[in-house]
């Protein structure tokens, strides 16, 4: 394939939606068939920013991004630190603590902990009552949603300090110990200010994921009246008749927002990305923590109860409670209050098992294809010299900067213009997430190529094979792990994405979380609860799938 | 088989990496590309083999031009029959040793039984016989060397390209392996270009050196005619004299001035033209004595500042009275080492003394 055709390939998949999003943005209507609405150009559209609700929706946004990165850093940080350096009992599991919660969509993590936690019928508040003390507890507020958000994004931050401090070169922690430095020396003036990029890289990607999340926003902050810049694109849409110019308008600002963010990610990352690695094999030193060992592990252990088993609890509980109202603790003892009738239910109900297969066919579909255009896209950027490569890594990694909610809203409009009839198929869904995840692919691919050497591949070629030959001779076998991976990556997040679908699917084409969603959207909290649950054990059963692959399940995640 | 180079340019940007290299490699003969990193020898190799296009000028392997800007001829690299060993070997680690040397016969479509006989015979010639099962991921650095050199020689190339093949190895087996190679190369009557920044590999492994700075070709000859008369004085720098010192001509033929001191030398050699000229002289060449020599040039007395006991000879740097520091290798057959401090008289004969522009113009 020449590398026009990869021009027009993501012209299409990434430039268009753009474009679309900024024409809305400064009409008077939105693309339909026949007409990309480029008539009646205005800025009335932007009117809309100095409305007091997009004022406290930004200010929301910025509030709870800020504040769900710092928590979710201190998290997964220490986290980190305590797998990676110290000698606390039981790394393994310290480790798997730290990234659990991926396999974990933060749609359903919200809806759990608006079953733990829900103003009155919350099953945390239920036991408080129980016990006298009243009601403790409600998500639907501020603290709620950053609470909510910091559980789900904190294995972001672990798995970059991690990698950056486990692939640290113990010599230089040693050099500091010779030259006379005691532990605390040492951890502040070398260790900390060595993973300084990762921490600050990490921070500003939590940021801009928190900043753009619209599947907790909706669930935890809605019923709570706080309002963020996803959610109010999302209503602007969803109201009747649908104010997609205004909600173009307000998707530019949220856009802004995050590309600046995510250059400053990038500056920093670029500008301070000490090389702390050499060939050589090494092992980093482990740290005597001594009796902090204790609070490591409780603070692990609290974690995990958090993100997962009291979430995992509540499903279950709701989803096998026979009535669908709970007033205290001791009804779901009495005899026939739980029971697997709803979970059987749903197992059957062609709702889900229709969403499943869709789910699966597009999760596999862009893990699959995804993969092969990063691939194809890494090879023309990292071993070819054809010109203009360099703007193709620019656009391929675009979507990082775009949210995913203004991202399936610049598709819809794409394929509502484009004349091919795939709006409202499965392949629509397909294609915006193989745009909206390139970026994570092309990372994982790329940097699975530069660890392959090139003269490996060229000794082929002069060994007397084309060079397609040497590709899947030589590179492709070496890549293997890479590439299994950003396939295992692409798998989970294609599995796990709401916001992109939510302009996109009909009721044809749904997906296990639009399935999730819509239940919660009606107050059909049983039947979300036990398609939840199932949600999961599917996830789990491709990762398990994948992993048989040779894939790596932390390879290169969302950096 | 015989390969020519004409005027070949290669550019990286807009930067020239390689200009107006003119190279001939006579059947059987070998010829290394030496020069610091950064001088375009290894760009010019792969120019041979076809991993870089030239943006001007013609190669030519055997009957058989592979490249040539203006007919816009380029074959490409798997059909110019060339070997190549990299400096990193690029064996690859996912595959047998077998598998290894089998993939330039599995290439042409050979019969499995004629790949397997050859594949054998080119083990044996590297001495890896019986290692045929070997994974390549287990191998020690000599012995991936050894089975890139195999699976370059299975192929019969027409012209095996060396780039560096001996930098990742340990002195011992470096030595072991040089003689090794050239051994090889002679009873094969391979036609040859290494790349190489050491000096004494060039001078070991070479038929002919072409010494190249900034890109172009400095300097071209036998292994002796570089070693002895070397173009430049940055040549000779480069080819381990450690005494060069800018002087001044003085009038007299054969006499010169040092520049900022008060030392004058005598030397056999014309001057050449310009004004940035260089005495050099090799520390071998440089005599040490206790006592006044009896030449009646180039006497200057000193103070050893430096001993360095090597084994077989001592290494000497002697602060001259008024003038430069000078280096000198004196064999451990010529009377116990003088020590630091120690009073001593330094000479060389005229004919030793070379005086050589700074660059080659």
């Amino acid at each position: 394939m020449p590398t026009w055709l990869m021009l027009a390939l993501l012209a299409i998949l990434i430039l268009m939606p753009v474009a679309l999003i900024l024409i809305s943005a400064f009409s008077s209507s939105t693309p339909r068939p026949g007409s990309i609405g480029l008539s009646g150009l205005t800025l009335e559209n932007f009117k809309i920013l100095s409305s007091h609700q997009s004022v406290t929706a930004l200010t929301n946004s910025l509030v709870v991004a800020t504040s769900a990165s710092v928590l979710a850093m201190f998290i997964g940080g220490t986290l980190a630190f305590l797998a990676a350096r110290t000698n606390i009992w039981g790394k393994a599991v310290i480790y798997f603590i730290g990234i659990a919660p991926m396999f974990l969509p933060s749609l359903v993590g919200a809806l759990a902990w608006s079953l733990l936690a829900g103003p009155a019928t919350g099953y945390l508040n239920l036991l408080t009552r129980g016990i006298g003390l009243g009601n403790l507890f409600n998500v639907y507020t501020m603290p709620g949603l950053i609470f909510v958000l910091a559980l789900y994004y904190a294995p972001y931050a672990f798995l970059l300090i991690h990698g950056a401090m486990t692939l640290m070169n113990p010599d230089l922690e040693e050099a500091a110990s010779v030259h006379g430095g005691s532990l605390g020396k040492i951890l502040s003036t070398v260790t900390f200010p060595l993973v300084t990029p990762a921490i600050l890289g990490s921070g500003v990607l939590i940021f801009a994921l928190t900043m753009e999340n619209f599947p907790v926003a909706q669930m935890i902050g809605t019923p709570g009246q706080i309002e963020t810049l996803p959610t109010f694109i999302y209503r602007l849409m969803n109201s009747a008749p649908a104010r997609g110019n205004e909600a173009a308008a307000v998707a530019v600002v949220l856009t802004v927002v995050l590309i600046a963010v995510t250059a400053i990610q990038q500056r920093m990352v670029m500008k301070r990305n000490f090389t702390t690695v050499s060939g050589k094999g090494m092992k980093p030193r482990m740290m005597d923590i001594g009796k902090l060992r204790g609070v490591g592990l409780s603070f692990a252990l609290g974690y995990f109860a958090l993100a997962i088993v009291l979430p995992v609890v509540a499903l279950l509980l709701a989803s096998l409670q026979s009535s669908p109202y709970v007033s205290n603790l001791g009804q779901l003892f009495g005899e026939d209050a739980l029971s697997f009738w709803s979970l059987f239910q749903t197992l059957q109900s062609a709702a889900f098992l229709d969403a499943a297969r869709n789910s699966v066919m597009v999760a596999v579909c862009v893990a699959v294809l995804g993969a092969a255009l990063a691939f194809y896209l890494s090879y023309i950027v990292y071993r070819t010299k054809t010109p203009g490569r360099k703007s193709l890594e620019f656009v391929a990694m675009l979507p990082l900067a775009i949210p995913a909610i203004v991202m399936g809203l610049g598709l819809l409009w794409t394929w509502l213009v484009l004349p091919l009839p795939v709006y409202g198929t499965i392949v629509v869904l397909i294609i915006a997430f193989i745009a909206i995840y390139l970026p994570q692919g092309y990372r994982g691919m790329s940097a699975s190529i530069l660890q392959v050497d090139k003269d490996l591949e060229d000794s082929a070629v002069l060994l007397g094979s084309t060079r397609a030959r040497a590709v899947s001779y030589v590179t492709l076998p070496l890549m293997k792990t890479g590439v299994m991976s950003t396939v295992l990556l692409l798998l989970m997040l294609a599995m796990r994405e709401l916001s992109a679908a939510l302009f996109l699917f009909t009721s044809n084409t749904r997906l296990l979380a639009i399935v999730v969603f819509d239940n919660y959207d009606n107050g059909a909290l049983r039947s979300a609860a036990s398609t939840s649950l199932l949600y999961i054990l599917v996830i789990l059963a491709l990762v398990v799938l994948a992993k048989a692959f040779g894939a790596r399940a932390t390879n290169g995640e969302a950096r | 088989m015989k390969v020519t180079l004409e005027n070949i340019d290669l550019k990286y940007g807009d930067t020239y990496a390689v200009k107006g290299v003119n190279a001939e490699i006579e059947d059987g003969h070998s010829l290394v590309l030496l020069g610091k990193s950064g001088c375009g020898k290894t760009s010019t190799m792969r120019c041979i083999a076809g991993l870089e296009t030239p943006v001007r000028g013609r190669i030519t392997i055997g009957d058989q031009v592979v490249f040539d800007s203006e007919k816009n001829i380029n074959v490409p690299s798997h059909k110019r029959n060339v070997g190549m060993v990299f400096q990193s070997y690029a064996v690859w680690p996912h595959r047998t040793i077998f598998e290894n040397v089998a993939f330039p016969l599995q290439m042409k479509n050979l019969g499995k039984k004629e790949i397997t006989e050859r594949v054998d015979e080119a083990l044996q010639l590297v001495g890896l016989d019986g290692f045929q099962k070997r994974g390549a991921s287990l191998l020690s650095g000599g012995q991936m060397q050894r089975v890139a050199l195999a699976r370059s020689l299975v192929m019969r190339p027409s012209v095996l390209l060396l780039d560096e093949p001996l930098s990742n190895l340990d002195a011992r087996l470096r030595d072991r392996l040089r003689i090794e190679l050239r051994a090889l190369q002679q009873k094969l009557n391979l036609t040859c270009v290494y790349v190489t920044h050491d000096q004494g590999e060039a001078l070991a492994l070479a038929d002919r050196i072409a010494l190249m700075q900034n890109g172009k070709l400095a300097q071209v000859g036998s292994p002796g005619e570089i070693y002895e008369n070397p173009a430049s004085a940055s040549i000779a720098d480069f080819l381990g004299v450690t005494n060069i010192f800018p002087v001044l001509t003085n009038g007299h033929p054969g006499t010169y001035k040092m520049a900022e001191h008060r030392l004058e030398l005598t030397t056999v050699d014309d001057t050449p033209d310009g004004d940035a000229i260089k005495a050099c002289i090799r520390p071998e060449d440089v005599i040490v004595s206790a006592q006044r020599p009896a030449a009646d040039s180039n006497n200057w007395a000193g103070e050893v500042s430096v001993a360095s006991y090597q084994g077989s000879n001592v290494r000497y740097l002697i602060e001259l009275d008024g003038g430069p520091a000078i280096e000198a290798l004196v064999s451990r057959r010529d009377g116990p080492p003088a020590g630091k401090g120690n009073r001593v008289w330094v000479t060389a004969s005229p004919s030793d003394i070379q005086i050589l522009p700074a660059e080659v113009a």
